[in-house]
């Protein structure tokens, strides 16, 4: 709350732009440490930054060789935190990510079970091509990303904080692959699709990867100045009206909703949870303090409405029957919401 | 200070906001206004709206409109909305109406992260533009607007104007014709001059103005100076006088002239041995009219004035006196009869009763009495049930009577006064009469109260002489047959003024109705001349017949005589027999109680007409050249539908205006049913 006395109040304002600032010096920062090794997808960096300085986890989609394992591990080496990869295969099991309990025998020769930590407990995770593991695998994660604990038997283990997810899919290889499942979708804060790049942008992959000079990134910030970055972020402001706007957007994704377009109405089945608008305002704050505003807009929340609400959208019959993308949806969805 | 700039630069941009959807309002209202306003103007110029009403049209157009602009400048504005609407044309990304929305919050709930929002805003509010986020754009319905102006500015122009009083109308002949028949209006002229000699003869101010008015405004017809606006005026005009003017009640003598007529051919010999006074006097009696007795009466009180008659000549005029007295008078003659009778006895029973008096005797003179009261009230009765009429007659039957006994009643040197007596019982010895008088003669036996007035009558006639006496009385019936003339004169008047009236209009609604075309106006203008020299006699188809030798004919003789005689003649029905047997059952012929019918019939006097060609030196076309014209000029062009209609529409006309029997009436209707088209 605001101080009472003036001077404070303008100390305290002088303070918040000065946390302000400082957020957007390391987002910057950061931004720039992971361009050295991928070239482009300015997008996809500031989505997967903003999933994490917003505590969400994140879905990667695309082709193979686009880049997304460099990306999770040049993030997890720019932000100095633990990086732990799972390569999500049919046969992989819950216990091979979660870890498990084994017999140890102590200094005294007695034995006890010891939990023996999976790969799970990281700070950064790669869940790679995620779909290819069975739902009962994948189903492991849902606690993890939603709670950020684990439960093995009786026994809750926390994870440590920050504890960010990133999965990768991949679109075409279909065969053999087990889709998520809408409840473990609903944990991923952004849904982006990772597009082939262009020419200029390939030209610039070729020169730095043929050449044998692989470009190497350091850390540019910590642990502890990351959880300062997510604190900050819950600090600036969202005006009613711009809050109204994005709950608006939420519940025209609804083909109940008597406001919803035609195409909501025509070929969707089931729209977003509420932690799709949670993941529009978190996601629209950090926008904000990336542009350099100290308070949401419109602008912030329509940005970052279609990775938030593409993946939360469950078509029916009629819209996979017709090759609806979702994506066309949040459009028209956020074409025809007004602002005020 | 800083939220006040704030609040101004919103303050500025909703004025914009009111200002721009006012003139939308504006100019989409003005879209009907206008329309209707051009509509309005229009009305006013053919002449359905005065000024005044197009005014307050104007008026409530443009007031309408007004008050929509009105409306829609005072309608809210959010301004939430504003803010935004600013934000996104300055590219501030809800810079504003975030800043709006936190400096709206309680300053304990404001955080520094809002109240550094606030500051920064305010800091970029110099860099807000308002023209780019609140432009004032041209209505969009304003081309609209003005081609809806331009209409109207063309409407006001180009449309001829009504205001301007219309110059003084002047009727061309031609127009005239139009405006009315002419063979119509000459027929108005026949009852205008029956009017004004009814009008003269009843000596009344007000139908001699009315017939003045008729006889001017037929002059101006004539000479096409009138309208047919101010003609229709005026006729209301003359309506109205009619309908408050209240003639006084004409009493006639129709009733009793045939009796008068009757008995006096019973009591008169044969006319040609009556002295030349006497007979003239008959043949006005004869002739049944008021006024014509009224004149006879004059001339014979003249003559009584001015000549000494014989006696012998006094006794014929003083019977034929009497007996016009007791047909004019309303009482039944067998009452008169027993009211005689029963004064016979009652001076019988009183000459007893002055000689010697007995119970039996006082006894039958009650009941003579008694009987003669009933006697005198059933003739009174008679009279009261007649009204004003049995009154009147009484009046001058008693005149009369009364100038019959003097012209009767001898000078006193020439006739003694013992005679007199003899003859008429003194007034002391008759009984009361009904009306507390004495009872009279037989011939006075029912006295009125004309009479009690004139009671010193017989005292004046005993000092002046009987023809003077006589010519005294004759005098007032002379006066009061004159009167009644009149009275009867005006009523007749009123009727042939309400007539004359009424046929002028309908001459005026069917020349109206009639008059489409100039050729239909020609043909009717034909027909109608045809028709009125037809039936004035003046022209006759016959003479159109070349080698006809017969006299003159009308065309409704010819139509008589070929229907009711049934024998047409022979050098135009060559096949005699085969036309009688036609005739027998042609339409319209009627034996017994069989109306005829059948096959139809051939008016060969008719078609003979038609088919033959008039003389060259005839002015009026014959109707059959009316439709040989038509049929040469472009008849046959025409639909026999159409043309079928006009000339039964002209037949029926026809029908409607002239006196044809029902008999007559049938053939020309068959006629057209026949030649129906189907």
């Amino acid at each position: 709350m605001q101080p009472a006395n003036p001077s404070a109040v303008g100390e305290a304002v002088a303070q918040a732009a000065e946390r302000f600032e400082t957020f957007r010096a390391r987002f910057a920062r950061l931004t720039s440490e992971i361009q050295k090794v991928i070239v482009g997808y300015q997008e996809i960096i500031e989505g997967v930054l903003s999933c994490l300085l917003s505590d969400g986890h994140v879905l990667l989609e695309g082709v193979p060789g686009l880049g997304k394992t460099i990306l999770v591990r040049t993030l997890g080496e720019v932000v100095q935190l633990d990086f732990g990869r799972i390569q999500f295969t049919p046969d992989l099991m819950p216990a091979d990510i979660i870890g498990t309990n084994l017999i140890v025998q102590g200094p005294d020769g007695s034995r006890q079970f010891q939990f023996q930590r999976g790969p799970l407990f990281t700070h950064i995770l790669l869940a790679d091509e995620v779909n290819r593991a069975t739902p009962k695998t994948q189903s492991a994660l849902l606690q993890a990303m939603a709670e950020g604990q684990v439960t093995v038997s009786t026994q809750s283990y926390t994870l440590c904080p920050p504890y960010f997810v990133i999965a990768t899919q991949n679109p075409l290889e279909m065969e053999g692959t087990y889709p998520l499942p809408e409840a473990q979708l609903d944990r991923f804060m952004f849904k982006l699709k990772v597009p082939f790049p262009n020419l200029e942008d390939l030209n610039t992959i070729m020169n730095r990867t043929i050449g044998g000079q692989n470009p190497s990134v350091s850390a540019v910030t910590g642990r502890e100045e990351l959880l300062e970055m997510q604190q900050v972020a819950r600090r600036i402001p969202i005006a009613p009206h711009i809050q109204l706007y994005a709950l608006r957007l939420l519940e025209k994704t609804h083909p109940i909703c008597k406001q919803a377009p035609g195409a909501v109405k025509q070929y969707v089945k089931a729209g977003s949870s509420p932690r799709g608008g949670q993941a529009i305002l978190k996601a629209a704050r950090i926008r904000a303090l990336v542009r350099g505003e100290t308070a949401v807009g419109f602008e912030d929340v329509q940005a970052v409405a279609l990775p938030a609400l593409r993946h939360r959208i469950l078509l029916n019959f009629e819209g996979e029957a017709e090759g609806v993308d979702t994506d066309d949806i949040v459009a028209q969805i956020l074409a025809e919401t007004k602002k005020a | 200070m800083a939220l006040g700039a704030l609040t101004r630069l919103a303050f500025y941009a909703r004025m914009r906001i009111r200002l721009q959807r006012s003139g939308e309002a504006l100019c989409t209202a003005l879209l009907p206004g206008l329309a209707l306003l051009s509509c309005a103007v229009l009305l006013a110029k053919v002449g359905w709206l005065t000024l005044n009403e197009l005014g307050w049209a104007a008026a409530g157009c443009l007031g309408c409109a007004g008050l929509v602009a009105l409306v829609a400048a005072l309608w809210p504005v959010n301004l939430l909305a504003t803010l935004v609407r600013l934000d996104e044309a300055n590219r501030f990304s809800d810079r504003l109406g975030s800043a709006h929305v936190f400096s709206l919050l309680p300053a304990e709930r404001r955080t520094p992260e809002m109240q550094l929002h606030i500051q920064r805003t305010l800091s970029l509010l110099h860099q807000v533009r308002i023209t780019p986020a609140v432009p004032l754009r041209p209505p969009r319905d304003l081309p609209a607007c003005l081609g809806l102006a331009l209409v109207l500015g063309f409407v006001c122009q180009v449309a001829p104007p009504s205001y301007p009083p219309l110059p003084p109308l002047t009727l061309t002949p031609e127009v005239t014709e139009r405006l009315v028949d002419p063979g119509r209006l000459r027929e108005n002229e026949r009852q205008l001059q029956q009017l004004q000699q009814l009008a003269a003869r009843s000596g009344d101010e007000t139908m001699q103005q009315i017939a003045g008015e008729l006889d001017e405004m037929m002059g101006r017809l004539r000479a096409g100076t009138i309208s047919q606006q101010e003609l229709l005026e005026r006729l209301d005009a003359i309506d109205a006088l009619l309908a408050a003017y209240h003639p006084p009640e004409a009493v006639g003598l129709e009733s009793a002239w045939e009796e008068v007529i009757r008995s006096i051919e019973e009591g008169i010999g044969p006319q040609e041995a009556l002295p030349e006074s006497t007979r003239a006097l008959l043949e006005r009696i004869e002739a049944g009219q008021e006024g014509a007795l009224a004149e006879a009466l004059e001339q014979l009180v003249q003559l009584l004035h001015t000549e000494e008659l014989e006696q012998p000549h006094r006794e014929e005029i003083a019977e034929l006196l009497a007996q016009l007295a007791d047909a004019i008078d309303p009482g039944d003659p067998r009452v008169r009869q027993q009211i005689a009778e029963h004064s016979q006895e009652i001076r019988q029973l009183q000459e007893r009763l002055a000689r010697r008096e007995s119970r039996r005797d006082r006894r039958r003179l009650d009941q003579a009495l008694e009987r003669l009261a009933r006697s005198q009230e059933q003739m009174a009765g008679q009279i009261g049930d007649m009204g004003r009429e049995g009154a009147t007659r009484q009046e001058i039957s008693s005149a009369l009577r009364e100038g019959a006994n003097a012209l009767r009643q001898q000078p006193e040197e020439e006739r003694p006064a013992q005679a007199e007596q003899e003859a008429t019982p003194p007034p002391e010895e008759m009984p009361p009469d009904q009306f507390g008088q004495p009872a009279r003669p037989m011939q006075e036996a029912s006295p009125t109260p004309q009479e009690v007035a004139g009671s010193e009558g017989p005292q004046i006639q005993a000092e002046q002489g009987g023809q003077q006496a006589a010519a005294s009385s004759l005098q007032q019936a002379s006066a009061r047959l004159r009167q009644m003339d009149q009275e009867q004169a005006a009523s007749e008047a009123l009727d042939q003024a309400e007539r004359t009236a009424q046929a002028l209009r309908e001459n005026l609604q069917r020349s109206s109705q009639q008059a489409t075309t100039e050729q239909q106006e020609q043909q009717a203008d034909a027909y109608w001349e045809s028709f009125l020299d037809r039936a004035d006699g003046r022209q006759t188809e016959r003479q159109a017949i070349p080698g006809g030798q017969q006299e003159p004919e009308s065309g409704l003789q010819q139509a008589e005589r070929v229907a009711m005689a049934s024998e047409p003649p022979d050098d135009r029905r060559p096949d005699r027999a085969v036309e009688e047997e036609q005739t027998e059952t042609s339409y319209g012929f009627e034996r017994g109680d069989q109306a005829a019918g059948g096959e139809a019939t051939e008016l060969g006097g008719t078609r003979v007409q038609v088919a033959e060609e008039r003389e060259p030196t005839q002015a009026q076309p014959t109707t059959g050249d009316v439709f040989y014209m038509a049929a040469r000029d472009g008849f046959a062009t025409r639909a026999y539908r159409e043309v079928y209609v006009q000339y039964q529409r002209a037949a029926e006309t026809a029908l409607e205006a002239e006196e044809i029997p029902l008999g007559f009436q049938s053939f020309v209707r068959r006629y057209f049913e026949l030649v129906e088209p189907r």
